[in-house]
């Protein structure tokens, strides 16, 4: 009978970390919209610090990017996933910009090729393009 | 109206004929190389304790025809799971995406000589190369099938990699939720390149 408040004590324990482990199991993507960009820089500038990869990985990779520069594509995937790519004056190296695949992009409808926009993502890296992942429109 | 400026109808035509043919002409003997940058690679691994899948649409391609050499370039960060944790996990502790960004291969379509680029029936290809992940180069072989539509290059393969081969360390704890061999696919619509 002694050890009763002990075994109660040792359930809250383990019901509490069952708790945290199912949170963290089940915690939702970073929401990119919240997030305040770490630096912001024109499509050309990217591309500038890109002739180096290493270095524009070292500025970039894995940080909230704020981007502005002209539209040169306007492209929808598969799975209803959207592209806006951005001029550079490098056709091979361009900005590619991939829309946030787990919100909706209402002010996606206002722009056209040419439009000048604001958008902010996650630096991913340069394959043939720069990449900014996860990018929702500023403006 | 359009003959009252063309003197001789027949003369007209077969010039126009034969500038057609060049254009035509031009596009198939002028494409050597083949690219995209938005191929898709999956990769899937299952145990009875957690089924862990992820898929990225950024894959990059460059194929010549003319030598059968093949590039492909992935960047870990593009890759997207159901889960943050997962995703995370794979990013930081796995792939450390921030020191190894990019996950490629070099190598050749073997079999290249033997393959009609007219073809619209999936044709075998052998392909044979090193893949790198995490920092780590691996010689790999495997086949896929390709065929054309509509003047594009459409490909497919798949294989199978171990984690370990790639310095990839796997804690004990979760060795069990992350199968010995991961699965991956790759489809390819590969254009023209065009200068």
């Amino acid at each position: 009978m002694k050890l009763k408040p002990v075994f109660t004590v040792l359930i809250l324990i383990g019901m509490l970390i069952a708790y945290i482990g199912y949170k963290l199991y089940t915690k939702p993507h970073q929401d990119i919209e919240q997030l305040k960009p770490d630096l912001t820089a024109t499509a050309d500038q990217i591309l500038a610090d890109y002739q180096d990869e290493q270095q524009g990985n070292t500025k970039y990779l894995g940080k909230i990017v704020e981007v502005s520069g002209t539209i040169l594509e306007l492209n929808t995937g598969q799975n209803n996933t959207h592209q806006i790519v951005l001029d550079t004056g490098d056709m091979m190296a361009r900005v590619s910009c991939e829309l946030d695949y787990l919100v909706d992009h209402p002010k996606l409808a206002n722009y056209k090729i040419g439009d000048q926009i604001r958008l902010k993502g996650l630096g991913a890296g340069m394959v043939m393009d720069i990449v900014l992942d996860r990018c929702v429109i500023l403006e | 109206m359009f003959y009252i400026i063309v003197p001789n109808k027949h003369y007209f035509m077969k010039n126009l004929f034969i500038i057609l043919f060049c254009i035509a002409g031009l596009s198939t003997i002028h494409a050597q190389k083949y690219f995209t940058r938005d191929g898709f690679v999956h990769f899937y691994s299952e145990t009875p304790m957690e089924t862990i899948e992820a898929d990225n649409n950024k894959l990059n391609c460059v194929l010549d025809l003319a030598t059968g050499n093949i590039q492909l370039a992935a960047l870990v960060k593009v890759f997207h799971f159901d889960r943050a944790l997962m995703e995370e996990h794979f990013n930081e502790n796995y792939m450390e995406s921030s020191k190894y960004p990019k996950a490629s291969f070099k190598g050749q379509i073997t079999n290249i000589a033997n393959i009609d680029f007219e073809e619209t029936e999936k044709q075998p290809v052998q392909i044979q190369g090193t893949l790198t992940i995490h920092g780590v180069q691996n010689a790999i072989s495997t086949q896929g099938s390709l065929w054309i539509v509509d003047g594009k290059i459409h490909a497919v393969t798949a294989f199978d990699i171990a984690p370990e081969d790639y310095g990839i360390k796997i804690p004990g704890v979760v060795r069990d939720k992350i199968a010995k061999n991961i699965h991956i696919d790759i489809k390819l619509v590969l254009q023209p390149f065009e200068k």
